[in-house]
């Protein structure tokens, strides 16, 4: 299963939901397969789930997807704990798990041995955490996932370590956080972003 | 920190607006984690590191949230990463609340070093520090944190020496 393909099977399923990408080719994949408003790409490794998992709790009313990495979270297994006590409904950590650090030249995760996530995951109290390997599977889970609001969910895709398919257009890190509060404030009908004091009366 | 000190600072913390709060073993701050537990002015979270706990907190702001983190100041030095790769690099402001271990009067040797290394540190990360020693300046600063925080868009620290933190 490749990567590229999970994104495509998922793009047609997603709505309002807030989107965060790993690193790298996740975060380029995930913008040539559904680019949108929702998505902020390219949050550090370790922190994607962790940044969900903010979201998640700040807009429960939300559905919030992390585009993680087997190599990220295993810079932070501890917030798979948090996730597990604090079980946002509205949280899905999508892992995809290609045992390796394949955009660092591919040397191997510990996934690539005795490590298994999911185990991990369920091993935290998230006991919606399965492990696919097919798209068909992995159609059918986030599918029932999303619709479902029944998180929070773990779903480890075990996938080929390749490149992506073409380069897309960047933009960095703060256009791309402007962007998407302003979406999150367009679509909440509220005001995030405070950059002055003229006009405002909470001063 | 003294109950009296926690409720005084608990209560300044949400009336300045800060609604999310973020908890780290802190031994001089369990009177005022505790009381920001209890309270229904805030959403808590209790998470495994520091760097996790920056990140909780900037997804809480990028979802409209003032957060707050509360650390231990070794803690400081293990959230950096995290305040540089995703706070700094994406403009996230978070309220880093904390002790100031090795500050001057603290007596444990093992404090000595992290609190020698603390103003550097946040030198070098282009964050604001205040280092306060009364409850009642520390409910003063949250205000002006939050405003620094809306316009700089980068994370802001206050730091509560060791007379304030180790008070009776």
């Amino acid at each position: 299963m490749r990567r590229f393909d999970c994104m495509q099977a998922l793009a047609p399923m997603l709505t309002d939901e807030l989107v965060v990408t790993n690193v790298a080719r996740t975060g380029f994949e995930t913008k040539m397969a559904m680019p949108r408003e929702g998505n902020l790409y390219t949050m550090g490794m370790g922190l994607v789930t962790p940044v969900v998992l903010g979201l998640a709790l700040a807009l429960p009313h939300r559905g919030v997807i992390a585009l993680d990495g087997d190599g990220s979270i295993l810079l932070n297994l501890g917030t798979l704990s948090t996730v597990g006590n604090y079980a946002p409904p509205n949280l899905m950590s999508i892992i995809f798990d290609n045992e390796s650090y394949a955009s660092t030249g591919g040397l191997p995760t510990a996934t690539a041995g005795k490590t298994k996530l999911v185990e991990i995951a369920k091993g935290a109290g998230i006991s919606n955490a399965v492990e696919v390997s097919t798209i068909e599977d992995f159609t059918a889970v986030a599918r029932r996932a999303i619709a479902g609001r029944n998180g929070p969910w773990v779903i480890v895709c075990k996938v080929v370590a390749e490149k992506p398919p073409v380069e897309p257009k960047l933009m960095d890190g703060r256009e791309n956080k402007y962007r998407f509060v302003r979406y999150i404030e367009e679509t909440e009908g509220t005001i995030i972003l405070k950059p002055s004091v003229v006009g405002r009366k909470d001063s | 920190m003294n109950q009296s000190d926690a409720e005084v600072i608990g209560t300044a913390l949400a009336d300045a607006g800060f609604d999310f709060a973020v908890s780290l073993p802190a031994d001089q701050l369990h009177t005022l984690q505790s009381w920001v537990l209890k309270s229904q002015r805030f959403t808590s979270v209790a998470v495994t590191n520091e760097g996790e706990g920056v990140a909780v907190c900037a997804g809480a702001w990028l979802a409209g949230k003032m957060p707050v983190i509360f650390l231990e100041t070794s803690g400081i030095l293990l959230s950096t990463y995290a305040l540089v790769r995703c706070n700094a690099t994406f403009g996230i402001p978070i309220l880093m609340l904390s002790t100031y271990r090795g500050g001057l009067g603290d007596q444990e040797w093992y404090a000595a070093h992290t609190g020698a290394v603390l103003p550097q540190l946040l030198e070098s990360l282009r964050i604001p520090c205040k280092v306060v020693s009364s409850a009642d300046e520390v409910a003063n600063t949250f205000i002006d944190a939050r405003r620094t925080m809306n316009s700089s868009l980068h994370p802001v620290s206050i730091v509560m020496n060791v007379r304030l933190t180790t008070r009776e």
